[in-house]
């Protein structure tokens, strides 16, 4: 069965040994296809350019697109074009697996890239809260409101059950939460926390900052949480609702209702609508889920609803911001009961006009483009 | 024929070099096409890399909001209240925009994901958008800043014992997502549309078969011991000769000498193992090349080469 031992042949000239095996060792690679495999040449023709892409590619993961000059970024895709058919050959002729693996190593790294936004981390969020949030919150309006709806039902359930029976007022606001506010305080005490107070810039500092971190969480908690389908951010919605319906019901039993609403009204227009912001992410998530448009999956459904609520969720933490800023500041050295209220609709206005007016010229960009200046025929 | 006394050693000793060379990590296969119908293969990364990349993240940020609060203190005087308002603030920022801003500015990785060799990738091949790295990364605060708050400063989150317990329970669900599904997404990465990824970089090697060199002028092979094999042996033997380990000599020497065998080849004296391998890579390759091109097969390994199918 074994065929004939074959010898080296020291000292052969290529020529003269092409022509002794042809016949006999046709598919000897040197034999006939010159002093090259043909995989050989084809990996030194093109080697440069895999070379080059990589390079570009390091570039371009290194420091972003604005690393490319101008011919670079016209380089680059036509680079990745012949990469890809280079993977193609490869993988179909050339039977070196290092090869085909490091060839579709650097195609997906190119394909990432190149179909990737070419876009600076400062530039994106511009275009996200300039253009993209608004319009998420306009189309957005439905769950946007349930989640309002829930928290308002928190509030009159609170206000009313406060109301009938104020000793419910332990259960509803934590002792941290009341400090000292409750139905059996007296009526001075009442006064007192609402009213304006010498703190020094150091406390005021750290209360803005504790305030931030505290409705920072609470919003996104409520966001995130739409992938339990919204159990819990209706929870949350509910739960700060009755929170505060509970203290107005407290300053109601004092008759200092409209004096309590004006104080927090400062920073409340503010904070109390990020909070029902991010809420109506979370909704938003649910329902996409839940939901599913036709020919989506669930999955799939969840991923389009959790992208664009998350827009929600980034307008609502810039707004808390905010909200803690004139909370610590504004709130306790502006004692006048309607220079309050003007505060508080003033940024109530703000907001409103932003989700309302914001990112709705036709030719802003939308995913993936630099905002362009198109003439419009 | 003695041929089972050496080949299993030499055939083992050929995996263990095959899976040390160019094996890629462990991990289920996902395919995106490219919009030219190219299909590019990616591998889901594993728990421990996610979880790696995770912690080295955080040692970067806790390092760096350290690093902030002592260069606040020399070179400004910054101290007391301020500088805890500091860390707060820097705390903040930092958790909010490290990840975003990271997976923006780096193609889908923070430096913890650069550290672990993987990356975040959107599940249809398309570039990582905006909104996708912001809802994946706002959610790791229902997933890792807010169990870390409850445990080390508020376990009491909403003032109430039963809500408190249906949060809990909530919470655990949500952490524990990546474990009920096959690609690993985190609650964050189902809302993204992401998955995170090997981020692979094999290092070309030179070609074995670039330049046949004088050595292969020195041997031919007959078209039967070259259909000995197929192309699953043939990268075997790649992996072979490009193993550096210090057993690498005797590996040569023991899977040549089954080569020898098998093919009925007498080796001449002083003819190095390496010289032989490298000279039967070459040619083998190439026969296996031919037999694609002109015949569009080419046996996957050497059972298939024994059937003989498709030969000339």
């Amino acid at each position: 069965m074994s065929p004939p031992p074959s010898v080296p042949k020291a000292g052969q000239a290529q020529a003269a040994a092409a022509s002794a095996q042809a016949a006999a060792a046709s598919a000897s690679g040197e034999a006939s296809a010159g002093p090259m495999l043909k995989s050989a040449r084809f990996r030194q023709e093109r080697e440069a350019s895999w070379k080059r892409l990589e390079g570009l590619l390091a570039k371009l993961e290194r420091s972003g697109p604005g690393a490319l000059t101008p011919e670079e970024l016209i380089e680059a895709p036509q680079l990745y074009r012949s990469t890809l058919s280079s993977l193609s050959v490869a993988r179909s002729y050339v039977f070196d697996g290092q090869l085909v693996a490091y060839l579709e190593s650097l195609a997906t790294r190119a394909h990432l890239l190149i179909y990737a936004p070419r876009e600076r981390f400062f530039g994106m969020v511009a275009r996200l809260v300039g253009v993209e949030a608004p319009r998420a919150i306009r189309a957005l309006w439905a769950p946007i409101l349930i989640a309002a709806a829930m928290f308002f039902l928190g509030l009159f359930i609170g206000r009313a059950l406060v109301l009938s029976d104020p000793t419910l007022y332990g259960a509803l606001v934590s002792e941290g939460m009341a400090q000292g506010r409750s139905p059996e305080a007296s009526r001075a005490e009442m006064i007192d926390s609402i009213d304006g107070h010498e703190a020094s810039l150091e406390n005021l500092r750290s209360f803005a900052l504790f305030l931030l971190n505290n409705n920072v969480l609470v919003a996104l908690t409520a966001f995130g949480f739409g992938i339990a389908l919204g159990l819990p951010t209706m929870l949350i919605l509910f739960l700060n609702g009755a929170l505060l319906g509970a203290m107005l019901a407290a300053f109601a039993t004092h008759g200092l209702e409209a004096e309590f609403i004006a104080w927090l009204t400062v920073h409340g227009t503010t904070e109390l609508t990020a909070i029902i912001l991010a809420g109506g992410g979370g909704l938003a998530i649910a329902g996409g889920m839940l939901f599913p448009p036709p020919r989506q999956s669930r999955l799939s459904a969840a991923a389009v609803a959790g992208r664009r609520a998350s827009l929600l969720a980034l307008v609502a933490i810039i707004m808390l911001f905010v909200a803690a800023f004139l909370e610590a500041f504004v709130r306790d050295t502006v004692t006048d009961y309607q220079q309050r209220l003007l505060i508080g609709a003033v940024f109530g206005a703000f907001w409103l006009a932003y989700f309302v007016g914001s990112g709705r010229r036709r030719d802003a960009s939308s995913a993936g483009s630099r905002p362009q200046r198109e003439a419009r025929p | 024929m003695s041929a089972t006394a050496q080949p299993p050693r030499a055939a083992e000793g050929a995996k263990a070099a095959v899976s040390a060379v160019g094996a890629p990590r462990p991990g289920r296969e996902r395919a995106i096409v490219t919009p030219d119908g190219v299909r590019l293969t990616v591998r889901i990364a594993d728990l421990s890399s996610r979880l790696g990349a995770a912690l080295v993240d955080l040692g970067v940020i806790l390092i760096s909001v350290v690093l902030l609060i002592t260069l606040a203190a020399f070179a400004f005087n910054v101290s007391g209240s301020l500088s805890i308002d500091l860390a707060l603030l820097a705390v903040f920022l930092i958790r909010v925009f490290y990840f975003p801003f990271f997976e923006m500015s780096w193609a889908g990785r923070t430096p913890g994901k650069r550290a672990m060799g993987v990356r975040v990738m959107d599940r249809n091949g398309a570039g990582l958008t905006g909104e996708a790295v912001l809802a994946r990364n706002l959610v790791r605060e229902v997933e890792f800043f807010l169990p870390v708050t409850i445990a080390l400063a508020q376990p009491d989150i909403t003032g109430v014992a039963w809500a408190n317990t249906a949060a809990y329970v909530f919470i655990a669900l949500v952490i524990a997502l990546p474990l009920f599904n096959q690609e690993r997404m985190r609650g964050g990465d189902i809302l993204a549309g992401t998955w995170v990824v090997f981020d692979e970089r094999p290092d070309l090697a030179p070609d074995l078969a670039a330049d046949p060199g004088e050595a292969a002028e020195l041997y031919s092979f007959t078209d039967a011991q070259l259909r000995t094999y197929g192309v699953k042996e043939l990268e075997t033997l790649a992996a072979v000769l490009r193993d550096s380990s210090p057993t690498a000599a005797e590996l040569q020497a023991k899977v040549a000498a089954t080569i020898q065998k098998k093919i009925g080849y007498q080796a001449a004296p002083g003819e190095t193992p390496h010289a032989f391998l490298s000279a039967f890579y070459a040619a083998l390759r190439g026969a296996l090349e031919k037999r694609k091109a002109a015949t569009g097969y080419a046996p996957e390994d050497k059972h298939a080469g024994a059937k003989g199918g498709g030969g000339a």
